[in-house]
């Protein structure tokens, strides 16, 4: 018992520390600061040297002199390239290539009882770690009447500076990018495939 | 009731439809909300929209122009309640011809996001204090001259009392918050009943959030 718990947290830690390697702090010229994640590109046409950040929306809304302060304390200007309100989202980049993108998870398999854990910088605390269950998915409806998609709520603690943070499931891959917290106890956080397919298609107009 | 939400995000608005429906004790005369649309900005619901009898909506789609062009032609048909932890909100709704309003911060729990959808529902004006505090200041001369005339009107710790009844706690619960015995809890308790002329919690709730007494 006592080592299956010690291997348990080892695990855990392990899987933590590794996504923690891509998770980015964004500053918007604003107080305050949100999370960000290296995203993976798949791209072969796009130039080296360079990565992308996905994050909320409502991180870098209205910001100015988008600044992405890496794990080692390095900071960055960060563009934008692409943004989606409706989904919160929003793809940056920086001119700095080599750095490691975070596994994405494919949400659609994400199932209710499922163990999550959230990375961000809640109030402000660098790369702080919570852990919770997947507590329901709500589909919502796109503007596009023909679309819905299923919205992952979780217990997992999360605060402003969460924002932009990477869910992740118990492997370390991103299920959700944590949107908002509801009702005080709802962690509020948009599927991972909704974000690769926002960063597929933003790509595709680059 | 018929409610309409509108909100950019649509992960806010899954999740606001997610605390209208979590009811553990809907009660024998709560009129539920149905959702019946939902849009991500007002234009989308001018356009689309059936008619609704509460506006549910977040800060960043609501302006006053915009809200004055969807109202009902006419007034008093549509209440309208704002999800923002902006205190400039409140003043946008001041004066437009709405049967009821309020402003509610995102942290609201779903038992307060749903008793504020009663309460502008039923024509009252709710919302978070800190939210109402520029207007509050205003409207403090008329208060003080309810306060007179009111029937029923309870004594501050009686108040306070009953703000913790309607987030559900028990009595011992209550005590320990006000630093008092439950003993005289029970008693401001009974006193709240004869005021309200209730018969039990649920009644005092109700009747406190009719009556305004209740914030959010």
């Amino acid at each position: 018992m006592i080592e299956l718990t010690t291997s348990l947290a080892e695990a855990t830690s392990n899987v933590v520390r590794r996504v923690q390697r891509s998770l980015v702090v964004l500053h918007n010229g604003r107080q305050g600061v949100g999370a960000g994640i290296i995203w993976s590109n798949n791209n072969p046409n796009r130039p080296s040297g360079r990565t992308l950040i996905l994050t909320n929306y409502h991180v870098i809304a209205h910001g100015q002199r988008l600044r992405a302060e890496l794990e080692d304390g390095v900071e960055y200007p960060a563009r934008l390239l692409a943004q989606a309100p409706e989904f919160d989202l929003a793809l940056l980049e920086i001119d700095q290539g080599d750095l490691p993108a975070a596994l994405i998870a494919d949400s659609r398999s994400l199932r209710v009882g499922e163990l999550v854990l959230a990375i961000g910088h809640p109030w402000g605390q660098r790369s702080a770690v919570t852990a919770g269950l997947v507590s329901g998915l709500s589909t919502a409806q796109t503007r596009d009447p023909d679309q819905s998609i299923e919205i992952i709520r979780s217990d997992v603690r999360l605060a402003p500076g969460s924002s932009g943070g990477p869910l992740i499931n118990a492997n370390g891959a991103v299920v959700g990018i944590n949107t908002m917290i509801l009702g005080g106890d709802q962690g509020i956080a948009v599927p991972s495939h909704v974000a690769s397919a926002f960063v597929e298609r933003a790509l595709k107009g680059h | 009731m018929r409610l309409a939400i509108v909100a950019p995000a649509i992960a806010l608005r899954a999740g606001l439809r997610v605390m209208l429906n979590a009811t553990s004790d809907p009660g024998p005369q709560r009129d539920l909300p149905q959702v019946v649309f939902e849009a991500s900005s007002l234009n989308e619901f001018t356009a689309l929209a059936p008619p609704v009898d509460i506006l549910l909506i977040s800060a960043e789609a609501v302006t006053r122009t915009d809200l004055q062009q969807v109202l009902p032609e006419e007034p008093g048909r549509l209440a309208v309640l704002v999800i923002s932890d902006q205190k400039q909100v409140a003043r946008q709704l001041v004066g437009l011809p709405l049967h009821g309003w309020g402003v509610l911060p995102v942290e609201a729990s779903a038992e307060e996001l749903q008793a504020a959808v009663q309460a502008v529902y039923e024509g009252l004006i709710v919302g978070a204090p800190a939210l109402l505090e520029p207007m509050i200041a205003q409207m403090q001369d008329v208060s003080s001259l309810e306060k007179e005339q009111g029937p029923a009107s309870l004594t501050e710790r009686e108040n306070q009392v009953l703000q913790l009844l309607a987030r559900g706690l028990p009595n011992k619960q209550i005590a320990v918050q006000l630093s008092i015995s439950e003993h005289t809890v029970k008693f401001h308790v009974s006193s709240i009943y004869a005021k309200l002329q209730a018969t039990n919690r649920t009644e005092a709730v109700r009747k406190g959030i009719l009556n305004g007494m209740i914030s959010l």
